[in-house]
C-alpha cells in the first residue's frame, strides 16, 4: 500500500453519512491510498459506527510490512488529532471525547492528547483521579519538555485540577505541570498560590491548599507570594512554629522598607498567634522604627502589592501598647501613603469588566446601604451583626451585602444575611471588581466591617465607590481619608478621641453594637472532670494568643495567687506548648503552683464553647486589647468580669458592653484596680450573687440587648449623614454657580 | 365482518388465558393466531388489545378493540363495550391481585374512556392511584365522581371497595374529597351505616400521624356525627377533636352529650364518659365543676371496682387504665386515689388474654452477647416530647459495652430527625411499632429483652396493654407519669425524695430509690429571647412572676394562692402562658383575680412561643416562677432551674405533688419549697421582695449547674444501670429458688 499525504480530495467529515459513501467509493476505486481507510474508519466513528471504524483502519496497518507501520499510524493520529481539534472547536465536546479516546487507545503516550482528555472530561463533567492514574499524566509529563507542549494547555490542565482534583495524585499532576515551566515558571507559581490561597479561604479544602503550596515551595523557594501564602495558612490552621518559620524566610528575601516592614507585620503576626510574647516587645519596638521610617519616606512608586501590605502593618501595636494618640498619627500618614499611592494607579473603576447591572430599581425616598465584609458568616463579626440584617427597615433601605472570599452556599450567610436582604454579591480578592459593582449599584453609604483586618476591604474602600463610606464594628477605624465616618458611642471612645481620628467620629446614642443574645448549646465540662472542687473559685480567660499581652498575666496571676482555693482556667487558640510555658513561666514569676491552671482544649462548636462558661465564677479580660464576642458572651452568660479600661477603642469595647448590659462592677481604670477587682469578686460570693442578678434582669431590658433599638438608632444616623450629606451637595453647587 | 357475540368461545380460551397472562409476549402470539384463525370471536380481539396494552402498545391495545367495534352495528355495540369492559375488569383485578399497581391502573384507565360513568371503576381508580401515591383533588374532578355518586344508588357496591376508596379520599385534605365522601355516605342503604363509623374511625387514625389536618378531621367527624347521631365512638372521635384544635365549646357539648347517652349504660362506660368530660374541661382550663366531676368519678371507680366485670369488650378494657389520669390533677391524696387505680387495673389485667397470640416476628439479628443485658425502652415520647428531651442523655451515656438497648417507639414518625440524632443513632436496634399491642408485645418477646422500660405508663393505652402482656421478665416504669399500678409491672423508680417514706404502703409496684435522683439531663439547647419587658408595658424594677403551664395543671386553689403573691407584693407582674383555651383561661384568671382584687394591669397573657429554644430563652423575663400544685411542672421545672430562675413549688403527698422538690433539692436549692399552701404564698412573697435572696438563688443555681446532681446525666445512668444490673440478679436468684423448689 501506498501511503499518500495528498488530502485534497477530502471531503467534508461532517456530515459522516455522505462522507462515509464518499470515501467508500473512493476506496472501491482506489485500494490502496491509505487516507481513504482513515477518513472512512472517521466518518463510521462520528455515525456511532465504532467496530466499523476499528475494522476499517486495520486494513492498511494489517497489511503494512514494519517500516510503514509507523508512518501508517502517524497519519492515522494526525487525522484523529485533526479531527478532535474540529469537534471541540464546534463545540461538539462529546464527538472529539470519543476521537481522542481512539486515539489514546491508538498511542497512549501522548501527553497532549492526554491533557485535552482532561479538558474534555472536565467539560462534559466525567473527570475523575481514576482517569488521572489510568492515563499515567505524571509519568508522561516527565518524558516531555516545554517545547512539545502547548503552554495553555499545561496552564488549562493546572487550573482544573486546583478545581476538581484535591488528592495527593491531583497535587503531583500540578508539580508535573509547574515544573515544565520555563523562565515563566514564577509567574505561574505566583498564579497557583493566589489560587490556592482563595481555596483556602472558602475553606473548602484547606490542607489541599497548603499543600500545593509547599510544592510551590519546593518548586520556587524564593518566591515570597509562597511565604506569604504560608504564613497566614500555617497560623490559622495552628502550625504556629512552621508559620514563624515562613514569615522569617519572607523576611530574609526582601530588601525594601516596605517589604521589610510586611515581612516583620506577618512575623508578629504568627508569633503572637501562637501566644508568644517572648521577644514580643521588642519586635513591636522595631516594628515602630520600620513605620516610621516608611512615614518619613513617604514612598509613592509602590507597586500594587506593595500597597495592599501597607494599610494593614500596624495592626499589632494595638495589642503591645495603649496609646492612641501615638498609634492613630502614625495609621493616619499610612493611611495617606496608602491613598496616595491608589490614586496614582488611577484605575478606571467604570472599564472594569463583568459588572452585573443593578437589577433592582432604585426606590425614591430610600437609601441604599451596602455592606462591604468577608465575616457575614459564622464569625465573631457575623454573630454580632446579624441582628442589624434582622430588623433593617427594608421600606426605608434597599440592603446590599459584597462579600469577599465568603462560600457562596454558606447556610449561615444565607440565614442571617443573604435571605434578609435585596442583594448579596460573593466575590474572590478582586477589589477593582468590588469597587466597580458598588458604583455601578449606585450605594448611597457604604458600611466597612473588616477595616484593618483585611487588606482587599481597605483597597475597595479606597476607591471611594460611594459617597458616603463608614467604618464600624469589625476593628478600629483604618484612617484612611476616603472613610467619612467611624461608629462609636459615648463609651467605646474617650472624649477628646476626635483630636486624633481621620474619621468623624459618629456617636450613636447609647451603644455602638446592640445584640439580641447568643444561641447556647449543652456544657461538656464539669468541675469534677477538671479536678476543682464545687467549691472553689474558678477564673476563665478565653482569648486568642494575640491578646494576652503578659503585662496583664501577671495582673491575672496576681489575682489568682491572692485569692485561697482559686483556679485558673486558659483556653483560645494559640499554640499549646507556647501557651503553657509561658504561663508557667509567669505562675513561677509570681510563685503561683501549676496545679491551679487549668488549660482547656477548644470546643466542638460556638454553642457549646457558651455553654461551658458556665463553669467560671470570674472571667478575666485582656488589657490593651479587650474581647469583643467573649466579652458579650461572658455578659450574656450572666458571669462577672473584670476589665480594665484604657484609651483605645481595643482596650474600651467591654467597657461599653459592660455598661449598656447594666453593670459597673469589675470596670477597672489602672492595673491596680484590675487586681483589686478580680480579688474582690473572687472573696465576695454575695457581690458575684448581686451581678448575675443584674445582668440576669438587664437581659430584658438593657440597651446592649436591645438589637431592635440599636438597628433604629444606627439608621437614624444613615439618615442624618446623608442629610448633611446633600446639604454639602447643595452648598457645593451653589458656590459653582456663584463663580 | 360478521360478528359472533357468543359466550362460549370466550370461556374456553379464558382457560388459557389464566396461564399466559403473566407472559405478553406469548398472549400477543396466541391471540394472533387467535385471530387470524377466526376472525369472527370478538373476545380475542379483547384479549389480544390487552396483551398488547400489557406489553406497553397501547396504540396497537386500541386499533385492536377497535377492529370489531367499528363493524359492529348500532344494536350490537353496547354489548360489545359491555364485553369488553367485563374482559378489562378482569385483567385488571388479576393484576391488582398480582399487586402489580401500575398496570392495573392502565387498565382501568382504559376502561373510563369507554364507561366514564362506572362507578365502581372510578372507586377502584381512586385506590390504585392512592396506592401508586398519585391521587389527587385535580383527578377526583376530572372523573366526575361526586356528580356521578349523587346521580346514582351505590347499593351494589362491594363493600371492601368503598371502605377502601373512602380511606383513600380521607387523605386527600380537600374539600371535593370532602363533598365526595359526603355524597358516599349519604347515599349509603340504611343497613349499611356502620360503614360511618368506620370512616370515623380511619379519619382519626389519619389525624393522628397528620395532627396538620385538624380542621378537615372536624368535618368530617362531624359529617359522620350528622348522619349518624348519637354514636359513641362518633363522638368520642370529634370530642377529641375538638379539643385537639381548640374548639372547646364544642367539646365540652360533645361530651356532654357522650355522659347523657351513656347514663344507663355499665358503668365502665359512664366512667369513661365522666374521664372524657374531665379532659375536655381541664384541657380548656375550665375548673367550675371539679368537684362534681371528681366525686363522680370516684363513686363510678367504685362501682367497678366492686362488680369487678368480665369479659369486657377490647374497646371498654383498653382504657382502663388510663380513665384516672385526672385524679391527681385535681387533688394530691396518693393514699385512696392509687389504692383505687391499683384495683381498678387487677380488673384491667384479668380482662387481658394472658397469652400472646402466635404472631410472625422476626428474630433479633443482633446476636446477645455473655454477660450482657438487654435492656428494652418502650414509649410514644421518645422525639422532641417532654420525654424525648429529658430522657436522651440516659440513651446518649448508656454504656453500650454492658448493656444492648433496644427502643420499641410507638406512633412515632420514622423520619423525625430528633429521633434519630438523640435516641435510633445511640442504640442498637430501634423498632417503629404501629400493629397493634399484641404485636409488639411479640416482637418485645422475639427480642429476648431482660429489662423493658416503659416511659409511658398511663399516657398511653397502648403502652399500658404491652406492658400488661409482660413479654420481658423484668418490666419497670420510669419517668412518663406516676406509676400505673398494672400487676405485670415489677419497678417503679423513685429517689429519695419524690415519694414520701411510706409511699410503699399504697403502690403496687416495688419502688426503687435511686441514690440521689431519678432523672438527671446534661441541659438544655437555648434560643434567642423574643421577649423584652418593653414590650409587655412592663417597667424594668417591676417583679416578674411567671406560670407556664397547660390548662389541666391550673388547679383554681393554686392560682388563688399565686393571686395572693402578686397582691402581696407591690410593682409586681404575672405572666401567664400554656396550652389552653385562651378565653376560658383569661376569663378564669380573670375572675380570680377580681376575688381577691388584683386588677387585669398585673397579669400578661403570652403567646407559646415558635420552638422550644425560644420558650426557655424567653423564661428569662421572669425573676420568679410560681409551680402548679397538687401537679407539679416537671419540664418546666428543670429548664427553669436550668435557666438559674428562683421558683416556689408546694410539696404534697403524690409523685406528681414532689417532682419540683426532688429536682430543687437536687439543683442545690431549697429556697421556694413549701410544705402548705400558706408557706407556697410566704415564699412567693418574700422572693418577690427580696432581691439579695434571689441573687444568692440564682447564685447557687448557676454554679450547681457544674456541680449538681440533676444535671450530671453520666452519674445518674451509672447509678440507673447499676439498679437495672441490681434487679436482673433478683429476678436470677428468684428464678434459681423456683427452679430448686421444683
Amino acid at each position: 500500500m501506498q501511503a499518500i499525504a495528498d488530502v485534497s480530495t477530502r471531503i467534508d467529515l461532517h456530515s459522516p453519512i455522505q462522507s462515509s459513501e464518499f470515501y467508500e467509493s473512493a476506496i472501491s476505486a482506489d485500494e490502496t491510498r491509505t487516507d481513504n481507510y482513515w477518513y472512512l474508519g472517521v466518518s463510521y466513528l462520528l455515525s456511532g459506527r465504532e467496530d466499523d471504524a476499528q475494522a476499517t483502519w486495520f486494513v492498511p496497518l494489517s497489511v503494512a510490512d514494519s517500516d510503514e507501520i509507523d508512518t501508517f499510524t502517524d497519519e492515522l493520529l494526525i487525522i484523529l488529532n485533526q479531527e478532535a481539534n474540529y469537534q471541540a472547536q464546534i463545540l461538539d465536546f462529546a464527538k472529539a471525547w470519543l476521537l481522542r479516546q481512539h486515539l489514546w487507545s491508538i498511542s497512549p503516550d501522548r501527553i497532549d492528547n492526554s491533557l485535552h482528555m482532561i479538558s474534555l472530561a472536565n467539560r462534559l463533567d466525567l473527570l475523575a483521579e481514576e482517569q488521572l492514574s489510568e492515563w499515567q499524566i505524571v509519568n508522561l509529563l516527565k518524558t516531555v519538555s516545554i517545547a512539545d507542549i502547548d503552554e495553555d494547555l499545561l496552564k488549562e490542565t493546572i487550573s482544573i485540577i486546583l478545581e476538581n482534583i484535591h488528592t495527593d495524585l491531583g497535587l503531583e499532576v500540578i508539580e508535573s505541570c509547574l515544573q515544565l515551566f520555563g523562565d515563566s515558571r514564577h509567574v505561574m507559581i505566583s498564579k497557583v498560590v493566589v489560587a490556592a490561597f482563595n481555596l483556602f479561604c472558602q475553606q473548602k479544602t484547606g490542607q489541599f491548599a497548603i499543600r500545593l503550596v509547599e510544592v510551590c515551595q519546593r518548586l520556587s523557594p524564593k518566591n515570597i507570594r509562597v511565604y506569604q501564602a504560608l504564613v497566614l495558612m500555617y497560623s490559622d490552621t495552628g502550625n504556629h512554629d512552621r508559620s514563624i518559620a515562613a514569615a522569617e524566610n519572607y523576611d530574609r528575601l526582601v530588601s525594601s522598607p516596605i517589604d521589610k516592614l510586611f515581612a516583620s507585620y506577618m512575623i508578629q503576626r504568627s508569633s503572637l498567634a501562637s501566644g508568644d510574647w517572648q521577644d514580643g516587645i521588642n519586635k513591636i519596638n522595631r516594628h515602630w522604627q520600620s513605620l516610621e521610617q516608611v512615614v518619613r519616606e513617604f514612598p509613592d512608586d509602590l507597586n500594587r502589592e506593595q500597597i495592599l501590605h501597607l494599610i494593614t502593618s500596624s495592626v499589632f501595636l494595638a495589642y503591645a501598647e495603649d496609646n492612641p494618640r501615638k498609634y492613630r498619627s502614625v495609621q493616619n500618614q499610612i493611611a495617606e501613603i496608602y491613598q496616595h499611592n491608589i490614586d496614582i494607579i488611577d484605575s478606571d473603576l467604570l472599564q472594569i469588566p463583568s459588572i452585573n447591572d443593578c437589577i433592582t430599581p432604585k426606590k425614591q425616598g430610600v437609601l441604599r446601604i451596602g455592606y462591604l465584609a468577608s465575616t457575614l458568616r459564622a464569625h465573631s463579626v457575623g454573630w454580632l451583626t446579624r441582628w442589624l440584617f434582622k430588623y433593617h427597615d427594608r421600606q426605608s433601605f434597599q440592603v446590599f451585602n459584597y462579600c469577599i472570599n465568603q462560600n457562596p452556599n454558606d447556610g449561615f450567610n444565607h440565614q442571617w444575611f443573604r435571605d434578609k436582604v435585596d442583594i448579596s454579591y460573593y466575590f474572590q480578592n478582586n477589589p477593582e471588581q468590588i469597587a466597580a459593582q458598588i458604583k455601578a449599584d449606585n450605594i448611597d453609604i457604604l458600611i466597612d466591617l473588616d477595616s484593618l483586618t483585611l487588606d482587599i476591604s481597605c483597597f475597595v474602600m479606597a476607591y471611594k465607590p460611594a459617597p458616603i463610606q463608614i467604618t464600624w464594628l469589625g476593628w478600629d477605624a483604618s484612617g484612611l481619608p476616603s472613610i467619612d465616618y467611624f461608629i462609636a458611642d459615648p463609651y467605646v471612645l474617650p472624649d477628646d478621641a476626635q483630636d486624633y481620628y481621620s474619621e468623624k467620629i459618629w456617636r450613636l446614642p447609647q451603644t455602638y453594637l446592640g445584640v439580641e443574645g447568643f444561641e447556647v448549646g449543652i456544657p461538656t465540662l464539669r468541675r469534677e472532670d477538671l479536678n476543682i472542687p464545687a467549691d472553689a473559685v474558678v477564673y476563665f480567660s478565653s482569648q486568642i494568643g494575640y491578646k494576652r499581652h503578659p503585662d496583664c498575666i501577671r495582673a491575672q496571676m496576681e489575682i489568682i495567687k491572692a485569692v485561697p482555693n482559686s483556679y485558673f482556667l486558659i483556653k483560645g487558640k494559640s499554640d499549646a506548648a507556647t501557651i503553657q510555658d509561658f504561663f508557667g513561666k509567669l505562675a513561677a514569676e509570681v510563685g503561683i503552683s501549676m496545679d491551679r491552671i487549668r488549660f482547656l482544649p477548644q470546643a466542638a462548636d460556638e454553642f457549646t464553647h457558651r455553654a461551658n462558661l458556665a463553669i467560671a465564677d470570674v472571667v478575666l479580660d485582656t488589657f490593651p486589647y479587650n474581647g469583643a464576642t467573649t466579652t458579650l458572651e461572658t455578659l450574656w452568660m450572666g458571669i462577672p468580669m473584670v476589665t480594665q479600661v484604657g484609651k483605645q477603642f481595643a482596650a474600651r469595647n467591654s467597657y461599653t458592653f459592660m455598661l449598656n448590659a447594666g453593670i459597673e462592677e469589675g470596670i477597672a481604670w489602672s492595673q491596680a484596680e484590675y487586681i483589686e477587682w478580680g480579688i474582690k469578686l473572687g472573696l465576695d460570693r454575695d457581690l458575684r450573687d448581686t451581678i448575675q442578678g443584674k445582668l440576669r434582669s438587664g437581659r430584658t431590658t438593657a440597651p446592649v440587648w436591645n438589637a431592635k433599638q440599636f438597628t433604629l438608632d444606627l439608621e437614624q444616623a444613615y439618615r442624618d449623614m446623608w442629610a448633611k450629606y446633600q446639604a454639602k451637595q447643595q452648598e457645593v453647587s451653589a458656590d459653582y454657580s456663584h463663580n | 365482518m360478521q360478528v359472533q357475540t357468543s359466550i362460549s368461545p370466550i370461556a374456553s380460551i379464558d382457560s388459557q388465558h389464566e396461564q399466559i397472562c403473566q407472559q405478553q409476549p406469548n398472549a400477543i402470539d396466541f391471540y394472533e393466531l387467535a385471530v387470524a384463525a377466526d376472525e369472527t370471536i370478538t373476545s380475542n380481539y379483547w384479549h389480544l388489545g390487552v396483551a398488547y396494552l400489557l406489553a406497553g402498545r397501547e396504540d396497537d391495545a386500541q386499533a385492536t378493540w377497535l377492529t370489531p367495534l367499528f363493524a359492529a352495528t348500532e344494536i350490537d355495540i353496547e354489548s360489545l363495550t359491555n364485553n369488553l369492559i367485563g374482559v378489562l375488569e378482569q385483567a385488571a383485578q388479576d393484576r391488582a391481585e398480582v399487586t402489580d399497581l401500575q398496570q392495573a391502573w392502565l387498565l382501568r384507565q382504559h376502561i373510563w374512556t369507554f364507561a366514564p360513568d362506572r362507578v365502581e371503576n372510578i372507586l377502584h381508580l381512586i385506590c390504585l392511584t392512592k396506592k401508586i401515591g398519585t391521587l389527587t383533588t385535580e383527578l377526583l374532578i376530572e372523573w366526575q365522581i361526586n356528580e356521578l355518586l349523587q346521580a346514582t344508588t351505590i347499593d351494589n357496591i362491594d363493600e371492601d371497595l368503598l371502605e377502601r376508596a373512602l380511606g383513600a379520599l380521607i387523605t386527600i385534605n380537600t374539600d371535593p374529597s370532602l363533598e365526595i365522601i359526603k355524597s358516599c355516605l349519604k347515599g349509603l342503604p340504611s343497613n349499611r351505616n356502620e360503614l360511618i363509623t368506620t370512616v370515623a374511625n380511619t379519619l382519626f387514625k389519619v389525624f393522628n400521624q397528620q395532627p396538620a389536618s385538624g380542621l378537615y378531621a372536624v368535618k368530617l367527624a362531624e359529617l359522620c356525627n350528622d348522619l349518624q347521631p348519637n354514636i359513641l365512638s362518633i363522638l368520642e372521635i370529634l370530642n377529641y377533636l375538638y379539643t385537639s384544635t381548640g374548639s372547646y365549646h364544642k367539646a365540652i357539648e360533645t361530651a356532654e352529650q357522650y355522659c347523657r347517652l351513656t347514663l344507663s349504660s355499665t358503668s365502665v362506660s359512664q366512667l369513661f364518659a365522666n374521664y372524657q368530660l374531665q379532659r375536655t374541661h381541664f384541657t380548656a382550663g375550665n375548673w367550675q365543676k371539679k368537684d362534681q366531676l371528681i366525686n363522680r368519678h370516684q363513686q363510678l371507680l367504685k362501682e367497678v371496682i366492686q362488680l369487678s366485670p368480665h369479659g369486657l369488650d377490647r374497646s371498654q378494657h383498653q382504657r382502663l387504665a388510663v380513665i384516672s389520669f385526672f385524679l391527681p390533677y385535681i387533688e394530691d391524696n396518693p393514699r385512696i386515689n392509687k389504692s383505687l387505680q391499683n384495683q381498678l387495673v387487677t380488673i384491667y389485667q384479668q380482662n387481658i388474654p394472658q397469652t400472646i397470640a402466635e404472631v410472625e416476628t422476626e428474630k433479633s439479628t443482633l446476636l446477645k452477647k455473655t454477660g450482657c443485658l438487654r435492656i428494652g425502652y418502650i414509649g410514644m415520647g421518645l422525639t422532641s416530647h417532654s420525654v424525648g428531651w429529658l430522657s436522651r442523655w440516659l440513651i446518649h451515656h448508656h454504656d453500650r459495652q454492658s448493656f444492648q438497648v433496644f427502643l420499641y417507639c410507638l406512633n412515632t414518625n420514622q423520619d423525625d430527625t430528633f429521633n434519630h440524632q438523640w435516641f435510633r443513632d445511640k442504640v442498637d436496634i430501634t423498632s417503629y411499632l404501629t400493629g397493634s399491642h399484641e404485636d409488639i408485645a411479640a416482637q418485645i418477646k422475639a427480642d429476648e429483652i431482660d429489662i423493658l422500660i416503659d416511659v409511658d405508663s398511663v399516657t398511653y393505652d397502648i403502652t399500658c396493654l404491652v406492658m400488661a402482656h409482660k413479654p420481658a421478665p423484668v418490666q419497670v416504669s420510669w419517668l412518663g407519669w406516676d406509676s400505673s399500678g398494672i400487676p405485670t409491672i415489677d419497678y417503679f423508680i423513685a429517689d429519695p425524695y419524690v415519694l414520701a417514706s411510706d409511699a410503699q404502703d399504697y403502690y403496687q409496684e416495688k419502688i426503687w430509690r435511686l441514690p440521689q435522683t431519678y432523672l438527671a439531663v446534661d441541659g438544655f439547647e437555648i434560643g434567642t429571647p423574643t421577649l423584652r419587658r418593653e414590650d409587655l408595658d412592663i417597667p424594668a424594677d417591676a417583679i416578674v412572676y411567671l406560670s407556664s403551664q397547660s390548662g389541666y395543671k391550673r388547679h383554681p386553689d393554686c392560682v388563688r394562692a399565686q393571686m395572693e403573691i402578686i397582691k402581696a407584693v407591690p410593682n409586681s407582674y404575672f405572666l401567664i402562658k400554656g396550652k389552653s383555651d385562651g378565653t376560658t383561661i383569661q376569663n378564669f384568671f380573670g375572675e380570680l383575680a377580681a376575688e381577691v382584687r388584683i386588677s387585669l394591669d398585673r397579669l400578661r397573657f403570652l403567646e407559646r412561643d415558635i420552638n422550644e429554644y425560644t420558650h426557655r430563652a424567653n423564661l428569662e423575663i421572669a425573676d420568679i416562677v410560681l409551680d402548679t400544685y397538687p401537679y407539679n411542672g416537671a419540664t418546666t421545672t428543670l429548664e427553669t432551674l436550668w435557666m438559674g430562675i428562683p421558683l416556689v413549688t408546694q410539696v404534697g403527698q403524690q409523685f406528681a405533688a414532689r417532682n419540683s422538690y426532688t429536682f430543687m433539692l437536687n439543683a442545690g436549692i431549697e429556697e421556694g419549697i413549701a410544705w402548705s399552701q400558706d408557706e407556697y404564698i410566704e415564699w412567693g412573697i418574700k422572693l418577690g421582695l427580696d432581691r439579695d435572696l434571689r441573687n444568692k438563688i440564682h447564685g447557687k443555681l448557676r454554679s450547681g449547674r457544674t456541680t449538681a446532681p440533676v444535671w450530671n446525666g453520666k452519674q445518674f445512668t451509672r447509678d440507673l444501670e447499676q439498679a437495672y444490673q441490681q434487679m436482673w440478679a433478683i429476678y436470677q436468684g428468684q428464678q434459681q429458688n423456683l427452679d430448686s423448689l421444683n
